[in-house]
């Protein structure tokens, strides 16, 4: 009997003995593969992937997926492997202030990526200050967010609030005097955004004071509440008034319905520009049909303009079922692009040596090649569209024209 | 200055039509169950929907998804009375409430979840283009959605008025007891108006969408339309409806025409304000016997 007792009592011994073998040796295996397998760097951010703004967040998450998988084929930044957190905001303000709470003080994210729109930006960007993080910004603009910042927002978007319109007026200057517009209408939506893109900020920019510069008369001047639902009696005005400019500085379901109202109310003017959101670049345009021919818009690059990734992040979306490409896809992997360059050229995570780094060089991107200002934007640039034979063709700046303006004649 | 009243007043009374059938299905659900259906336009997102995918899918023109989305709204309303609110029948009016609100909720977040939030429209052969009167422009897209929201409308009005089960629905409405001693199935009928409600809702997303761009989470902004035509209209009358519509239109584009344009929203709800003051006790009644 004891000499069973013994021999368990042995077997247990050496059960124990090599467990706490294995267990060591499993442990040092363990982080030796650790120390072969460098940390990641972690990028995080948020985006309304449910909610009012849905649309344009599925399509920067698509560019961000996009990104990653490229960058850590590539071998990562720095050598190391890169992870990406990005959190559901749902497109409410304070949701993403409690997450980016959360990305800086518990994810202790290295990298800070927007959210998108300034109704959700804005609210987000004390918080970055005061962590002292640099704000990778490719979701939103506003021009004063940015002076505010003093350079530690990080822009991609390539024109602000108050430029908006600023490309179809340079348009508007080159064309010859007798066809340019002399009687401008302007439709605004309630939002603090568009009312900077008519307003400007301390008198500079705005559409009312390039209507001015190019020597235009702004006959009609209303703005409309964001339920609005129908724009016949807006539409009735600007016809009325003779108005051969007519600009939609609203979102993209307002500026849908009013493409729509012109066309019914059979109005012709020479210009009508939606050029308060990028919206002929958005899917739902083609299907407008006729309505949607011969409208101009806005937005950061073109494919055609051979920038940086352009061509093959339109090819993507192509293969996501887009007849066109969306602008957020553009300033999306944009902001990426710089993060990666300004990470690999000043090789650091540094904060205050990476802003230093970004404000004194260029970075080729797919929304241009980018210089910075002082307030963290990038230097103006911008294409006019007008969605001509159901394609859209860049027709400013001339550089870059794939076709000729089509004026409408009354 | 006659050639622009006319346009005015041609617009307006088309706009009032598609307003009133909006408000149609809230306001016999409302008047006659004494129902705050919140989800009325969550119904009407999907009318929108359901004639989105016939056309896209099957190149079904929307004024035949008008009628198609009669039946198919009225046997899912049947289908949600019977197997939500049979169960909310004995609960206090606010748990009521919140559980429709849930179900409005519930509907958009799977909208969203199969739809996306992308903004989409649909372009028939007619939406682009115009009847001219006179110098006039009238939209075809919104003459051929008035002429099927005044159809629907006096359909409903001929059903409520004229048929036997339409009046048994009336007598359930000015008394539930009373129609129960007489033998009327208070069940049966309750379940059929509720599905005439939806079917409605149903057929109004589909006149809306054949005019208006939408998406899963905008077509909650028709719910306020609803309820300003519900509200001025009073409860459960059909003409009433219609009328209010009419008015609530007309108001729009006259003050549109007049008036500074982000005033024209001010003067509606102000308007709204104004009635629910004045008629409170109307609105009371019929909530009376709220789920």
């Amino acid at each position: 009997m004891m000499g069973m007792v013994a021999l368990r009592s042995g077997c247990a011994f050496g059960l124990v003995v090599a467990l706490t073998i294995w267990g060591a040796a499993s442990a040092i295996w363990g982080a030796a593969s650790a120390a072969a397998q460098p940390s990641p760097i972690v990028v995080g951010g948020t985006l309304g992937l449910t909610g009012s703004f849905a649309e344009p967040s599925t399509d920067y998450k698509a560019v961000y997926d996009r990104w990653l998988d490229e960058i850590n084929k590539k071998g990562g930044l720095l050598g190391r492997p890169v992870k990406m957190i990005i959190y559901n905001d749902e497109s409410t303000p304070t949701v993403a202030q409690s997450l980016y709470n959360r990305l800086l003080d518990q994810d202790q994210v290295d990298l800070v990526l927007a959210p998108y729109t300034t109704f959700i930006g804005g609210a987000i960007v004390p918080i970055m200050l005061s962590h002292q993080k640099l704000l990778f910004n490719g979701g939103f603009v506003g021009v004063n967010i940015f002076k505010n910042a003093k350079g530690s927002i990080i822009g991609s978007y390539t024109y602000q609030e108050p430029d908006y319109t600023r490309g179809l007026f340079e348009l508007i200057k080159g064309l010859p005097e007798d066809k340019r517009p002399k009687r401008v209408a302007i439709f605004t939506a309630q939002n603090p955004f568009p009312l900077v893109v008519r307003d400007g900020v301390g008198g500079v920019g705005g559409a009312i004071n390039y209507a001015k510069a190019a020597g235009a008369e702004v006959v009609v001047n209303e703005q409309y509440p964001p339920n609005t639902t129908d724009f016949t009696g807006l539409v009735q005005k600007a016809k009325a008034a003779n108005a051969d400019l007519v600009l939609e500085l609203g979102l993209p379901n307002d500026s849908l319905q009013v493409a729509r109202t012109v066309q019914q109310q059979g109005y012709k003017p020479s210009i009508l520009c939606t050029c308060g959101s990028q919206v002929t670049t958005l899917a739902a345009w083609p299907k407008l049909g006729s309505a949607a021919e011969g409208v101009f818009g806005t937005t950061v690059s073109w494919p055609t303009q051979g920038y940086q990734g352009l061509a093959e992040l339109a090819d993507a979306f192509k293969a996501r079922g887009y007849d066109t490409l969306p602008t957020y896809a553009i300033v999306g992997y944009a902001i990426l692009q710089v993060l990666e360059q300004a990470v690999e050229g000043a090789k650091t995570l540094d904060q205050q040596k990476l802003k230093a780094y970004i404000h004194s060089n260029e970075f080729k991107t797919a929304a241009g090649n980018f210089r910075y200002q002082e307030d963290g934007t990038p230097v103006f640039s911008q294409v006019v569209l007008q969605y001509v034979n159901g394609k859209n063709q860049v027709v400013w700046p001339k550089q870059f024209q794939t076709a000729a303006p089509v004026l409408k004649a009354p | 200055m006659l050639e622009h009243l006319a346009a005015i007043a041609a617009d307006g009374i088309l706009l009032g039509l598609i307003y009133a059938i909006a408000g149609l299905g809230l306001s016999l659900v409302l008047g006659i169950m004494g129902i705050v259906n919140v989800a009325h336009s969550a119904f009407i997102m999907l009318g929108s929907f359901f004639a989105f995918e016939l056309f896209e899918r099957l190149g079904i023109d929307p004024i035949i998804s008008f009628f198609l989305a009669l039946p198919v709204f009225f046997v899912l309303g049947t289908v949600v009375y019977r197997m939500l609110l049979t169960r909310l029948e004995r609960v206090a009016q606010a748990q009521g409430l919140v559980a429709m609100f849930g179900l409005m909720v519930l509907i958009e977040n799977l909208g969203t979840i199969v739809w996306t939030t992308d903004t989409r429209v649909i372009t028939a052969s007619y939406t682009n283009s115009s009847v001219v009167v006179g110098g006039l422009f009238i939209a075809k897209v919104k003459l051929i959605a008035g002429i099927l929201a005044l159809a629907l409308t006096a359909i409903f009005w001929a059903f409520l008025r004229f048929t036997l089960v339409g009046r048994a629905i009336r007598a359930m409405s000015q008394n539930r007891d009373a129609a129960m001693s007489a033998g009327i199935d208070v069940r049966r009928l309750s379940t059929m108006m509720f599905g005439l409600g939806i079917a409605c809702a149903g057929a109004a997303g589909v006149a809306l969408a054949m005019i208006f761009p939408f998406s899963p989470n905008t077509q909650v902004q028709w719910l306020a339309w609803a309820f300003l035509v519900v509200i001025l209209g009073g409860l459960g009358n059909v003409a009433n409806t219609l009328v209010a519509g009419l008015i609530v239109g007309l108001l729009q584009t006259l003050c549109a025409a007049f008036l500074p344009f982000d005033y024209v929203y001010l003067v509606l709800y102000v308007l709204l304000a104004a009635v629910l003051v004045l008629r409170r006790e109307g609105l009371t009644l019929a909530v009376r016997r709220a789920i």
